[in-house]
């Protein structure tokens, strides 16, 4: 390879591998396949750095979101007990219970769904965006979007009666 | 539904912030370059080289400048030294098959080895030697095991998997270290899920590191069993506050001891049987992790990954008291950290060997024009084992107690294990089977391609028992079948040890 490529390459690797992972762990839920899922496309990108070059970034992310969706099957659930204790949790914050229910139907959620509530709301695309992202057309962004979270909603009853706590509709 | 939208950007930014830092730069480059599109990029610079070359200068035929022309195509033939495996060269064939990763490890190991003619020569010098490489993979093993761990294979046991899940297995046979068989994915040219190896560039290649659960605990209960910790030995199993796991971040059982109700204490050898981490975090505690740990390298535990995903590299006379709690914690008895699945396969032929380590290897022997340059290296007859002899016969009998590995006919020492999925505490992420029997080693890693819940088809979550030990069965009994090997016994149990060590109840 051109040196000049190899250079270019990890210049970009380098700065922008931490905000790749983020994307990937909060797709996968796991540091070790984020870890795998982001190699793999930057190999990708190295690959064809040449056709890509000032396109990298998208060029990336858009394999990143398309591996996790497509090696993926709908996913069926069903509880199993933990082999170890649950990870050391963040301070708690007011809705600390609400993120982590949230959380765990994030995990139960089929992967094109659980990507398309990544790209709307942790990188805050449009729905055109993220339909181009995805090779699909918006109209499935916005169903797949009001699926996830319809079964969110259902996943977290507690949400309404907490918001009517905190002063939301419904108080008297 | 504002509402809720803020609180799944909220809960997303959570989650994202928990991803840790690595540098994938230099693997992924590495990565690419061991890709068929690399090589043809590559061999397209380098014609054009020669066409440039050719213009004011000498050219150079069969080779760039900086290459010597090919001596003849390197050939990888199965341990009967006949049926062909992989021809190298410069246009392989035998790449895009299983095996194809076993050519990775070869070359490696050549590249390296000691004793290697092509030590510190390059990967493309030993394609092009024309050369004659004797591997130590057996055609019958290999075939049992693919047979098995192929979803490609319509009578495998994860043929009507859900096509995320991925399985990787090794088998190694006791006593000579030869690996006999080796799957880590479908296509050669595709990621190593059974292990790593050292690539032509010096980086580290492979992603068959994994967290091995439960199926760690061998390690830690033969460091316990030489340490003189006896079978009947009791431990208080219900959560409890250890060194490390305070209140509210308690260790937590995924099964109960068999016949002990909550305030009676747990034999260690029941412990065992129903692989309670509590008991074995507690035993590592008492043990010491790095005398655990100690043991699992001398076992065959080479290399073990950190929470920040940095390969360790365990032996080479390297102090373990540098890693442990500095990088590896007690939780290490449990089997938080990953390994590779190739390091506990070689680790349970250490323990099939009754304790004699003999170093995995995948090359038996090369031959350039008919003439022998390189061989394999055994354990010497007189090599000490790590383990004593009742520590031995404690450990065989009290894993051939594992239902889950049960062969009719064969004695057959077994252990499972699994590993939670990210920061869920309802579902695995990896699951494992691996055991042995006196004639044969084998270890099996059931996982997701890019992580995630593991689950069966059917919905249930796939745990070692269950997919892991199918493959297991299958893949031991078939082989042991096809190369005709004996059942020999264990021995009989000793129950050596010490009946109240440290941190146990007492009786």
């Amino acid at each position: 390879m051109d040196p000049a490529v190899e250079r270019e390459f990890t210049d970009f690797a380098t700065q922008r591998t931490h905000a790749l992972l983020r994307i990937a762990y909060t797709l996968t839920g796991d540091q070790h396949a984020a870890e795998d899922l982001v190699q793999i496309a930057l190999a990708k990108a190295f690959l064809r750095w040449r056709s890509i070059r000032g396109e990298a970034e998208p060029y990336v992310k858009r394999i990143i979101y398309n591996e996790s969706v497509s090696r993926w099957r709908r996913p069926h659930r069903r509880a199993e007990t933990p082999m170890a204790a649950p990870p050391e949790r963040a301070a708690a914050a007011d809705d600390t219970d609400l993120r982590l229910a949230v959380r765990q139907a994030l995990g139960s959620l089929p992967p094109r769904q659980r990507a398309v509530l990544v790209l709307r709301y942790l990188e805050d695309l449009t729905v055109h965006e993220t339909a181009e992202v995805l090779g699909c057309r918006p109209g499935t962004v916005a169903s797949q979007a009001a699926r996830a979270l319809a079964k969110l909603r259902d996943a977290v009853p507690d949400l309404d009666q907490t918001m009517r706590a905190h002063g939301g509709r419904g108080v008297q | 539904m504002g509402n809720l939208e803020n609180l799944v950007r909220a809960t997303l930014h959570d989650v994202a912030r928990e991803a840790r830092p690595a540098d994938l730069t230099r693997a992924a480059m590495a990565q690419a370059r061991r890709t068929a599109r690399y090589r043809l990029l590559k061999f397209i610079a380098g014609l054009t080289a020669i066409v440039v070359g050719a213009v004011g200068t000498v050219v150079v035929l069969g080779g760039t400048a900086d290459q010597p022309p090919p001596l003849g195509v390197t050939t990888l033939y199965y341990s009967d030294g006949t049926t062909v495996m992989a021809e190298l060269g410069d246009a392989p064939v035998g790449l895009d098959q299983p095996t194809g990763l076993v050519v990775s490890h070869v070359l490696s190991e050549l590249s390296t080895a000691a004793a290697s003619p092509w030590r510190g020569q390059t990967w493309s010098q030993i394609r092009n030697a024309g050369a004659k490489i004797i591997t130590t993979i057996d055609p019958r093993a290999q075939a049992e095991l693919e047979r098995a761990v192929d979803p490609s294979q319509a009578d495998s046991p994860v043929a009507e998997m859900p096509e995320n899940l991925r399985a990787a297995a090794v088998m190694v046979e006791p006593g000579t270290g030869r690996v006999l068989s080796y799957y880590g994915g479908s296509d050669g040219t595709g990621p190593d899920l059974a292990g790593v190896f050292v690539d032509e560039n010096g980086e580290v290649a492979g992603l068959g590191r994994h967290p091995p659960g439960g199926s760690f605990q061998v390690h830690t209960l033969a460091a316990a069993l030489n340490a003189g910790y006896s079978l009947n030995s009791h431990w208080q199993w219900t959560p409890h506050p250890m060194p490390g796991r305070g209140e509210g971040n308690l260790i937590n059982n995924a099964s109960e001891c068999p016949g002990a109700g909550n305030e009676l204490p747990c034999s260690l050898l029941d412990s065992t049987t129903a692989s309670l981490n509590v008991p074995f975090y507690a035993l590592t505690v008492s043990v010491g992790p790095a005398n655990v740990l100690s043991l699992a390298r001398d076992a065959g535990v080479d290399s073990m990954w950190n929470d920040s995903g940095e390969r360790q590299v365990l032996t080479g006379g390297r102090d373990i008291s540098e890693v442990v709690p500095s990088q590896f914690d007690f939780i290490l008895g449990i089997g938080q950290y990953p390994i590779t699945v190739l390091d506990q396969a070689n680790a349970m032929a250490t323990y099939a060997a009754a304790g004699v380590r003999a170093k995995a290897h995948f090359v038996r022997a090369a031959w350039l024009a008919d003439e022998p340059v390189y061989g394999e290296t055994l354990p010497a007859a007189d090599q000490a084992p790590i383990l004593s002899a009742s520590a031995s016969a404690d450990l065989d009998w009290a894993l051939s107690r594992t239902e889950a590995g049960r062969i009719e006919g064969r004695d057959v020492a077994t252990k499972t294990g699994e590993w939670q999925y990210g920061a869920s505490i309802q579902e695995n992420a990896h699951a494992w089977t691996v055991g042995y029997t006196r004639e044969l080693a084998m270890a099996v890693w059931v996982g997701a391609f890019q992580g995630g819940p593991i689950r069966a088809s059917d919905g249930s979550a796939v745990s070692g028992a269950t997919v892991p030990a199918e493959i297991y069965r299958a893949a031991m009994a078939a082989t042991h079948t096809a190369m005709n090997l004996p059942n020999i016994p264990f021995p009989a149990p000793v129950f050596a040890g010490e009946l109240n060590p440290p941190g146990s109840v007492p009786g």
